[in-house]
């Protein structure tokens, strides 16, 4: 059976009172090493609840949603390089914050990566692709990427293969600035209307 | 396949909890199929490349762990066109032209043996400009696999009571005469026939550098085939007026503002669209260029198209005044309207003709004046608010698009814009079929017709 793959990027502008940082990084580093479906929807519908929350701080992002032959590679390209590149920005992030307030005007930026790959023609698969099914000027709103990661939890985990989470920087305190999200390799990114 | 499941189905193969990053990634171990022997497909995949190259792009990985002897990766529009024929996938589908005609403007059927020659013979005279001509639509009939596409061309009627080169021709008597033209560059952002035929009109004084980059496709989004067909008929002008032009006459850019055309993934559609490449600030500043002037077609276009934003953005921040002009503030005037061969003015009128200056804030009539003296604007009912035109960034499918920093040449297209799918045979590299939905990133449609 064939392989649909979906991703979702978003760049999310983070303030030093904002907690959800630390409740993603909590559900994440909770989240258990074995899960059954009903643990792994529960799973998803914790972490996608503190997603929307954060809708109107959805600066950028990027999103896809691939079917057949190139579904499993693009999963693999997409986990192996946000778990394998990220090591060497790891002085970057690290430089000059502000003693008081690290998350300034110059590093104020979170990324958030949830990674699917299913089962083709699942239900999940339908599922997605129906919310992906959308004219073209809508694929990069704020709306937009809200219906697709609300439509995450209502997905048959049954029919998911693998699934993956990511946050960027690891950290409560550190963020991206806007030179790193312009500079290499983030040049993708589409800015949300 | 998920009849019975274990308990715990899912499996966490990573966890990572560093400063820099924090993730999970698990696996349905019931649902994960033997591990396929990558090693020998990467092989394989060289093969591939060899064969189809980069236009294949990120696409030629997708079918790494395919079992089928088919793979379904996407390409660019244009290079796939390039490699396997105008008309790919739709061999047997027929172009469709509005008004054909036999003959073109001197009522010739020379034409005919000009379909291999329209790149030189639409070259820009002046050196300075030939870097910013992008002829690939005038290159599609010179293919040697173009056969079809010269047997199907043919010339295209103009607009009716030849309109559009007489509102060429008003433009071009806005800047006759005056020193001012010298710092001018001409936009013409139209739809891509009245594009030819206002640039037509402007031959005699302007430098027309078109900027076309697509092939025709009998499913294209993009008519261009009948900005060929305009082409086509007026080609004899342009070639005389070349000829006649003396001197340094400013550049008119000839767009088709059909290249953004709507497109929604439709099975019935193959995607042409391309994004336009125009002169870089610096490019403008060193041909001397200080003012712009972009035509659109009427009062509701009054700012760029998306993938002209960063461009123009740019322009104002090398201080080149962009300002807009619909060609509806070209009018005849009232009492001779019945008159079709009456000339244009902006404003419908011979006096409010020069007010484009004052209402512009470009440059005074009166000798010896500085050239940008800005004055206050005279308001006319009759036309629009394009002068108060200042290019401001705005969020577009195209944002951030740019390499370098840079916009012009070398400008990318944002994902799935531009491409189309196809199944290749892993084992020969030959594309088998043509997918007319655009699929790759956002494969939903189905149908697929044979290369």
């Amino acid at each position: 059976m064939g392989k649909t793959f979906f991703g979702i990027q978003v760049v999310i502008k983070a303030f030093p009172v904002d907690s959800f940082r630390h409740q993603l990084h909590e559900i994440i580093a909770r989240s258990s090493g074995e899960q059954s479906l009903t643990e792994k929807r529960a799973f998803w519908k914790r972490l996608t609840a503190v997603l929307d929350e954060q809708l109107p701080a959805f600066e950028y992002g990027f999103w896809d949603l691939i079917r057949g032959g190139r579904a499993e590679d693009e999963f693999e390209e997409w986990s192996s390089e946000l778990e394998g590149a990220l090591a060497t920005e790891k002085e970057e992030l690290g430089q000059a914050p502000d003693e008081i307030n690290r998350i300034s005007a110059e590093k104020r930026y979170v990324i958030v990566t949830l990674l699917f790959l299913l089962e083709e023609g699942s239900n999940a698969d339908l599922t997605l692709g129906e919310r992906c099914d959308m004219p073209e000027s809508e694929y990069f709103t704020r709306t937009t990427f809200g219906r697709l990661i609300g439509a995450i939890p209502t997905l048959n985990f049954g029919n998911v293969e693998a699934d993956a989470v990511y946050l960027v920087p690891g950290n409560d305190e550190d963020g991206l600035s806007d030179e790193d999200l312009h500079g290499g390799g983030y040049e993708y990114l589409k800015m949300l209307l | 396949m998920t009849d019975i499941l274990p308990p715990k189905p899912f499996s966490r193969q990573m966890y990572k909890d560093t400063d820099d990053l924090v993730g999970a990634r698990w696996w349905q171990e019931s649902l994960r199929r033997s591990a396929p022997d990558k090693i020998s497909r990467r092989n394989a995949l060289l093969g591939l490349a060899l064969v189809l190259g980069p236009a294949a792009g990120g696409g030629l990985l997708a079918w790494l762990l395919s079992e089928s002897d088919d793979v379904d990766i996407t390409m660019d529009a244009l290079e796939l066109q390039r490699r396997q024929g105008w008309n790919v996938g739709h061999a047997g589908a027929a172009l469709r032209f509005p008004n054909p005609t036999a003959m073109d403007i001197d009522g010739s059927s020379g034409w005919r043996d000009a379909l291999t020659t329209l790149v030189s013979d639409f070259a820009p005279a002046q050196a300075s400009l030939a870097p910013f001509y992008v002829p690939t639509l005038l290159q599609a009939p010179a293919d040697p696999g173009s056969a079809s596409l010269r047997a199907a061309l043919t010339p295209v009627l103009p607009a009716p009571e030849n309109r559009d080169v007489l509102r060429g021709a008003a433009i071009r008597s806005l800047f006759e005469g005056a020193e001012a033209a010298q710092d001018i560059a001409v936009i013409l952002d139209i739809d891509g026939p009245t594009s030819v035929g206002v640039a037509a009109g402007m031959a005699p004084g302007f430098e027309p550098v078109f900027v076309l980059d697509n092939w025709p496709h009998p499913l294209g989004v993009v008519p261009s085939h009948v900005t060929l067909g305009a082409i086509l008929y007026y080609r004899p002008l342009f070639i005389r007026l070349r000829a006649e032009r003396s001197g340094h006459a400013p550049p008119v850019f000839v767009l088709d503002r059909n290249r953004l055309e709507r497109y929604t993934d439709e099975n019935d559609q193959f995607d042409n669209r391309y994004v336009a490449r125009l002169p870089t600030a610096t490019n403008f500043q060193a041909l001397g260029i200080r003012r712009l002037l972009y035509v659109t077609p009427d009062k509701s276009d009054l700012h760029e198209l998306d993938d002209l934003n960063a461009d123009f953005v740019a322009l104002r921040d090398a201080s080149i005044d962009v300002k807009v002009m619909p060609l509806s503030d070209l009018m005849r005037p009232e009492e001779q309207r019945a008159n079709r061969s009456a000339p244009y003015y902006y404003g419908g009128h011979s006096h409010t003709h020069l007010l484009f200056w004052s209402t512009y804030g470009w440059h005074s009539v009166a000798p010896r004046q500085p050239a940008l003296v800005q004055r206050a604007p005279t308001t006319l009912p009759q036309v629009s608010r394009g002068a108060e035109y200042r290019p401001a960034p705005r969020p577009t499918i195209f944002s951030s698009r740019t390499l370098g920093g840079g916009a012009g040449v070398g400008k990318q297209k944002p994902s799935g814009f531009g491409r189309v799918s196809v199944r290749a045979s892993k084992s020969t590299g030959t594309i088998t079929a043509v997918r007319t939905g655009r699929s790759g990133s956002f494969g939903r449609a189905r149908g697929w017709g044979s290369s």
